[in-house]
């Protein structure tokens, strides 16, 4: 099975919008220090460490927007150079898969570089690592869907489906106010569920498996649109 | 080679018909033309037999098994459409580059050699290409990748008289050199007659014609001559198209025309291309 066409564009693209970042925020934090200079305060008050974080806390912030943006955006420019190149919708989705678990985990190794490996041990390392995955997934997933709609529908589900979910939330969590009155014991064994670290991780895998399987849906119903 | 099974296929959008239950094959080494008017289904049906486009009925077969979804079948395959397949910020190096990495031997000695025959600056951006230059970018790649089914919509879409020359010769150059089959859908249908062995004429969102050319133009007919002595000869014929200039009557037939039936001295019965073939298979019959 052939698999590096469609995984070798996504990542050279990620890359390079990563790059692109790097080198501005670079450029930014340069031009502050030169500014900074000529207005007579002198480098006096810059450390290697001072830069270092100058530099690093905002790539860290827009790398991390980045991923939740990518396969938000990518995955019908994708479909069309795989298609046009041989590429099946499996091989695509497979192709995606990877692109998606490759950058969660780049973004995860920055996280924790740019933390310093600070409180850390490995089931929060874990947790963090299953938390990113499946954020980039469910953008990943979301991007697939959006690639099934033409620009029209793109725009009303864009906007319809955050507000009704929106109203269905508040509905519920009114509902539960008003009508749901539990016991002690009932909320002792909610909170239990809440605090116990595997119930996140269950949770985690869980969405991680819903988006992977509506991603999976959407990718093999791709098609080439006529807007 | 493999021979291409498209069986009972239908194309419907909401309740508007696009292709209505196709069945034909497309064989190995042999070049097609496919013709039919504007929005007669054509770019419909290369979509849908390169799995880029569902169909909403039937199937396509390569060997005995589905195109769909199917990577060794879709590695066969190459489609050239007007359509924008590649990001904005491309270079016409990196099509030849994906070409390679989706098909594999890519014939990059070739693809050199015409882009400097057609002009063409490897290291520019898709987006500053004129329409003409894309469409040679487009097409340098499919001649030189590496499939066996060629599929050509519109390849000579905003080429000059110089180009398309060009590309023909190439593309007979290619051909024997390689053979493997092209299906070439194009409204220059004068241009490419001598290209094509096997036409098909979409029509009314089916197949009127699926025959070899030369099978084709051997029963079309111009026949001439006084409006009376044409009518008279041709009264047990389909007329397709007829055009009347002062008392002189050209009719248009496409079928064989009886041997025994005596031809009136002032009759005039000629060839016709197969241009107006299809002219009069198609829009004549409609007037």
């Amino acid at each position: 099975m052939q698999l590096p066409l469609i995984y070798k564009k996504s990542m050279q693209r990620y890359f390079y919008a990563l790059g692109i970042i790097l080198i501005t925020v670079l450029g930014f934090n340069i031009l502050g220090e030169l500014l900074g200079l000529l207005s007579g305060n002198g480098l006096s008050g810059l450390t290697l460490s001072s830069f270092y974080h100058g530099v690093a806390d905002p790539f860290l912030s827009c790398s991390f927007v980045l991923m939740g943006v990518y396969y938000l955006v990518e995955p019908y420019s994708e479909f069309k150079i795989g298609i046009q190149n041989g590429q099946s919708r499996w091989q695509i989705w497979v192709s995606q898969i990877y692109g998606v678990l490759s950058i969660s985990i780049f973004a995860w190794l920055i996280y924790l570089f740019g933390t310093g490996f600070q409180h850390l041990n490995v089931a929060t390392a874990f947790g963090i690592l299953l938390l990113i995955i499946d954020i980039v997934v469910f953008s990943y997933a979301i991007g697939s869907g959006f690639a099934l709609l033409s620009r029209l529908w793109k725009i009303i589900v864009g906007i319809a489906l955050p507000t009704i979910l929106l109203i269905l939330i508040v509905q519920i969590i009114r509902l539960m106010v008003n009508f749901w009155h539990p016991s002690a014991a009932t909320l002792n064994t909610l909170a239990g569920i809440f605090n116990w670290h595997g119930s996140w991780i269950l949770f985690g895998l869980l969405w991680l498996a819903i988006m992977l399987g509506c991603s999976y849906l959407f990718t093999m119903h791709q098609q080439l649109r006529r807007d | 080679m493999a021979t291409l099974k498209i069986n009972q296929l239908t194309k419907r959008f909401g309740n508007h018909v696009i292709l209505d239950n196709l069945t034909f094959q497309i064989e190995p080494n042999k070049i097609y033309g496919l013709l039919g008017q504007n929005g007669a289904g054509k770019s419909t049906l290369l979509n849908i037999i390169n799995n880029r486009n569902f169909p909403t009925d039937g199937e396509i077969h390569l060997d005995n098994s589905t195109v769909n979804n199917n990577h060794d079948a879709l590695q066969k395959l190459f489609l050239m459409s007007e359509t924008s397949m590649y990001p904005k910020r491309s270079r016409v190096s990196d099509m030849f580059q994906l070409a390679n990495d989706g098909y594999g031997q890519f014939n990059f000695a070739m693809a050199h050699r015409l882009t400097h025959s057609f002009g063409v600056d490897e290291k520019a951006h898709l987006s500053n290409l004129s329409t003409g230059l894309t469409t040679i970018a487009k097409l340098i790649t499919a001649l030189c990748v590496n499939a066996d089914f060629i599929f050509l919509d519109e390849p000579t879409l905003g080429l000059d008289a110089g180009h398309r020359e060009l590309f023909y010769r190439e593309l007979m150059k290619t051909y024997e050199e390689r053979p493997r089959t092209f299906v070439l859908s194009t409204h220059l249908i004068s241009e490419i007659q001598n290209l094509v062995e096997h036409v098909w004429i979409l029509d009314h969102h089916q197949f009127i014609r699926n025959e070899d050319v030369n099978d084709l133009l051997a029963n079309a007919y111009a026949i001439s001559g006084p409006s009376k002595l044409v009518d008279e000869y041709t009264s047990d014929l389909t007329i397709l198209d007829q055009q009347t200039l002062s008392n002189i009557k050209t009719v248009y037939v496409v079928q064989p025309l009886s041997e025994n039936k005596v031809i009136p001295d002032q009759i005039k019965i000629e060839h016709i291309d197969l241009q107006r073939a299809f002219t009069a298979l198609t829009i004549g019959k409609e007037n």
